[in-house]
């Protein structure tokens, strides 16, 4: 509970978008399911080492937006993009752009907590197997400051050898961050992490947001406003695939510049 | 309308639905159960057919009577039919009587000068009834007993006979008078030899005559070709001359014997001499009683211990015969006193000492049968030509005629599943032969060969198919773009239905005789395969961009369909020129005379090859299921931390997959081992075990189809052919059983996804 009245604490500083260091940069981005244009012309900054929020109605294009970003679009077949995408500068949609160094520097977690049928251990370790460690001591480390980072690990540093599958479904998606973030992302990219959750796991969930920020750029989609009002320190309101309004949260939630925003918010529609 | 008839609606629609749920309950049930029955009421039936192969024999007793006519008994005889028996006494009487009252029918007085006895006797022909009988004056008379069959008013009438084929003048053996102890002879062919031994001399007087059918009738005369007095080594007990004419055996009571080879009836030749009761040490063994097994070429030595041996000559590599004990039987506990062989089979009776009768199957290694029949020691036994009874005479001069149901005694355990030493085999083996020409041939029924050749066929078709439809399913359930899937599984289903007949047959009479001719073009073509698909993948990431992006995502491999044809070809191409440079123009001789492999022209290449695409299809299509349901959260899962496809495909797809894969190769090994008609075609049906890749085979399935016409309802070798069936039923039954039992516990640990 303190932590998140830390969180709100911590929001009631002044942030201003335009001095944060840019982590991603969006420009004229446009993407088309087939002949269905999806999202249109987004144009934004992310900054570094914040929360940033997605929010609008189910089908307004904030998930697809997201998937962008570690380019799991490209395994749909009928989908199109016009635009760039920079992560630090460097665009990813470019040709040269090898799409599994791109996800190991952005992770992401699902909706629906996903660990592998393997133990508790063998999951964390996963990523980093995949980068072609196999030192033993190196992994052990490394899975247990993931396992801390996710704030799972007094929880099972006794059953590292049990299965994943038969764990809590909160304890599961904190797993999942704890394997995306064993491999030390740039940026850590979460799609409806609590939809699936009860309350008290979800609480654990934003507690564990608010320390990875130190550390992560964090993108969050999500449809509770009430968590992206906690959890996030700017936040984007899209509507239909444009991008309505994008500012830092307390901003967006107190003083909606747009009218649709403001319906959006005040529960109006969606 | 009213609420009461809105009541009556709703009640009606109730009652309507109770009756829908009770009739789908009950008819979906009984479905269920009928098929579990039907299963259970198969393998019943399987089992019904098979168990009378491992029942023993029957032994009841018939009549019991004092002995009719008087002198001691030389030699017993029953009829077909039970009906009539003889004795042929020690006072040169027949005797023929009732065989299940004793009633005297008729006594016959042998042609031979007054006081003669007759002293030993030797059965020459059991079907014919022909009988050396030996004298007390040195001379032997040649006579034939039969049982004529007549029916008046539909009852059968046994009328005995008795003659002389060759005259009522006995022939002089021993020129010194002296009474024989032992006649042997034997009739094969135009050929006749009888040998007599007189009594207490070690010599054998030998006679070879050569049978002359007269032209226009029935009368055979002899004419001697050969008459020699051997001189032994030792004053004999037995003298026997085996089935083929080929070999006389002297032997005393101390197991010596002395063999004598007669192929040359001028000059028999000193063979061999062995002791076959090799003294270990304890006690003093001896021989009581000695014949030969039916065809004449096994020994039968009974002891007095009541432990009897069979002994029969073996061909060694330098065509020279030793003279082996094959096996023993040391059931009965009293001295063996008589013994007789069955007519049809290689079974016998032995009686002892202490009046108990056992039945034998020699080969079978089997006692089916041991009862005691009589009070007092047996002195002689006779069994009936079908041997469905015995006849048997105890010292107190009591008849015993039992009844024997003995339908199966050929097979045993050791039969079916062990080596065992055959006559005329050079060493024990394992080996099927069901049915040959000659009659006097005894069945081979080992079905270890098949059981071999059925998972040998089965191993080289999985060698060839799982990894095929494995990568197959990889590539189509996870790689490949889904519209080309959408061609390409049903298309590979579809093969599924294809006839196995056209696959046999096609394997049978085209590639069979392909591969034999151009044997390099496949071995070529195993290696150009993978080799040019490697290069062309190489070549293909070296490619400009432009045109790599022009094959959308997932159509890759249809680039590959001209390489694989170059390749074919290729391998095709280089056929010959590789045959001539490698292999001195003919691969399937150099490997013959080279390589020292064998070369069938239908064998287990063929095989894996045909019945591999029949089994691909059905092991593609559960394994390609299997790895396409790999839940997509957890492919995106992977992929998101960065893993390549590749990685996907091995980290996290493969081991989801894997209770999937597992059952997809199970069945289909369960499949190829219960295949029937390309093993038919395409293996040569040769039961041979023999675990080589160019030796052909024959399967469980493929024997079944093939002996199935042949098989008389009921035989042994019907029911043999049914534990056949039952085999291979355990055999389909335990694959499916362990893939279910495997799939369980990996779904259980990869399960919840």
């Amino acid at each position: 509970m303190s932590s998140v009245n830390v969180v709100l604490d911590h929001k009631s500083r002044q942030l201003d978008l335009a001095s944060e260091p840019v982590a991603i940069e969006v420009k004229d981005w446009n993407l088309y399911y087939g002949q269905k244009k999806a999202l249109n012309n987004i144009n934004m900054l992310l900054p570094e080492k914040r929360v940033t929020a997605f929010i609008g109605p189910s089908g307004c294009g904030k998930s697809t937006l997201l998937r962008c970003f570690n380019r799991m679009n490209d395994l749909v077949d009928s989908v199109r993009t016009e635009g760039s995408i920079r992560l630090h500068g460097h665009n990813i949609m470019d040709k040269s752009q090898n799409v599994s160094i791109l996800r190991r520097k952005v992770g992401m977690v699902f909706q629906k907590p996903n660990p592998f049928p393997k133990s508790i251990f063998e999951n964390v370790a996963y990523g980093l197997r995949l980068a072609g460690e196999n030192n033993r001591k190196v992994l052990e480390e490394k899975v247990e400051w993931a396992l801390k980072g996710a704030g799972l690990w007094n929880e099972v540093k006794d059953r590292l050898q049990e299965n994943a599958m038969g764990m809590s479904g909160g304890q599961q998606q904190r797993l999942v961050i704890a394997r995306a973030i064993a491999i030390e992302p740039e940026v850590l990219l979460l799609d409806e992490p609590t939809s699936a959750l009860d309350p008290i796991s979800t609480l654990s969930i934003e507690e564990l947001i608010f320390e990875l920020k130190e550390k992560f750029t964090i993108l969050i989609v999500t449809h509770n406003m009430q968590q992206a009002a906690r959890v996030s320190d700017y936040t984007a309101f899209m509507y239909m695939g444009d991008l309505i309004e994008y500012t830092d949260t307390d901003t967006l939630f107190t003083n909606p510049s747009q009218k649709q925003t403001e319906d959006y918010i005040t529960g109006r529609f969606g | 309308m009213s609420s009461t008839a809105l009541q009556m609606q709703s009640a009606r629609r109730e009652r309507m639905r109770g009756y829908k749920d009770f009739i789908a309950k009950y008819a979906i049930g009984i479905g269920g159960m009928a098929v579990i029955g039907a299963v259970l009421l198969m393998m019943f039936f399987f089992f019904y057919q098979v168990a009378p192969l491992f029942s023993s024999a029957t032994m009841e007793k018939v009549a019991t009577y004092d002995r009719p006519g008087q002198s001691k008994t030389v030699m017993l005889a029953v009829d077909e039919y039970q009906d009539t028996a003889l004795r042929i006494t020690e006072d040169a009487k027949i005797v023929f009587f009732k065989a299940k009252t004793g009633e005297l029918v008729e006594t016959i007085s042998l042609p031979v000068a007054e006081g003669v006895a007759v002293s030993s006797y030797h059965v020459l022909d059991d079907a014919d009834g022909q009988v050396a009988l030996g004298l007390s004056n040195g001379q032997l008379l040649l006579a034939e007993y039969g049982f004529a069959v007549s029916y008046v008013d539909g009852v059968r009438q046994i009328k005995p006979r008795f003659s002389y084929p060759l005259g009522e003048a006995p022939m002089v053996m021993d020129a010194q008078g002296r009474a024989l102890a032992h006649v042997s002879g034997r009739a094969s062919g135009d050929t006749m030899v009888l040998v007599g031994s007189p009594k207490g001399a070690p010599v054998v007087e030998f006679r070879a005559f050569e049978l002359k059918k007269a032209m226009f009738s029935d009368e055979v005369s002899l004419e001697q070709v050969a008459a020699n007095q051997v001189p032994l080594a030792f004053v004999p007990e037995w003298v026997k001359v085996d089935g083929m004419n080929d070999w006389f055996y002297a032997i005393d009571s101390t197991g010596d014997m002395q063999v004598f080879s007669i192929r040359n009836v001028d000059a028999p030749k000193d063979y061999a001499r062995l002791n076959t009761l090799p003294v270990d040490g304890k006690e003093k063994r001896q021989l009581t009683s000695v014949n030969f097994l039916l065809g004449g070429i096994s020994l039968l030595l009974g002891e007095e211990s009541g432990k009897l041996t069979q002994w029969f000559p073996v061909r060694d590599a330098n065509n020279q015969f030793t003279f082996q004990a094959v096996r023993d039987f040391d059931e009965q506990s009293a001295a063996i006193t008589d013994m007789a062989v069955e007519q049809r089979r290689k079974g016998f009776v032995l009686s002892d000492a202490s009046g108990h009768v056992g039945v034998y199957h020699a080969t079978a290694h089997r006692v089916v049968g041991l009862e005691q029949v009589a009070q007092s020691a047996i002195t002689n036994i006779a069994m009936t030509p079908r041997a469905d009874g015995f006849l048997a005479e105890d010292q107190q001069g009591k008849m015993h005629l039992w009844s024997l149901e003995n339908e199966h005694p050929e097979v045993s355990f050791e039969v079916l599943w062990q080596k065992v030493w055959y006559e005329g085999y050079a060493k024990p083996d394992y080996i099927w032969q069901s049915s040959s020409s000659a009659s006097d041939f005894e069945p081979k029924f080992s079905l270890a060969p098949l059981a071999f050749g059925t998972l040998k066929a089965a191993f080289y078709a999985m060698l060839f198919a799982v990894p095929i439809a494995i990568m197959a399913a990889m590539f189509a359930g996870f790689f490949m773009a889904p519209k080309m899937r959408q061609a390409v599984k049903p298309t590979i289903e579809l093969l599924e239905a294809l006839p196995t007949v056209i696959l046999g047959f096609l394997a049978g009479l085209w590639l069979a005789p392909y591969l034999e001719k151009h044997m390099p073009s496949f071995f070529l073509l195993v290696l150009l395969m993978p080799l040019m698909v490697f290069i062309f993948g190489y070549l293909w990431s070296r490619f400009p961009e432009a045109i790599r992006n022009r094959v959308p995502d997932g159509w890759q491999a249809a680039l590959l369909i001209p390489v694989l044809l170059l390749s074919v070809l290729i391998a095709v191409w280089l056929d010959d020129p590789v045959e001539h440079l490698l292999f001195a123009g003919d691969m399937p001789m150099w490997l013959t005379n080279v390589a020292g492999i064998d070369y069938d022209q239908r064998n287990a290449l063929v095989v894996g090859i045909a019945m591999g695409l029949a089994v691909i299809p059905i092991i593609f299509s559960i394994a390609e299921d299997a790895i396409y349901n790999v839940p997509r959260h957890q492919v995106n899962g992977s992929l998101a931390l960065g893993a390549t496809p590749w990685q996907t495909m091995v980290g996290v797809v493969l081991p989801t997959a894997s209770p999937g894969l597992f059952s997809a190769t199970m069945i289909g090994l369960g499949r190829a081992v219960g295949e029937t008609m390309i093993v038919l075609m395409a293996t040569g049906n040769t039961a041979v075990m023999d675990i080589d890749i160019f030796n052909g085979l024959r399967t469980l399935s493929a024997n079944i189809a093939v002996e199935m016409p042949e098989s008389e309802v009921g035989s042994t070798h019907y029911r043999v052919l049914f534990l056949a069936a039952l085999v291979l039923f355990m055999f389909t039954f335990f694959f499916n059983t362990i893939a279910e039992t495997v799939r369980q516990r990996m779904l259980k640990r990869y399960g919840a996804l």
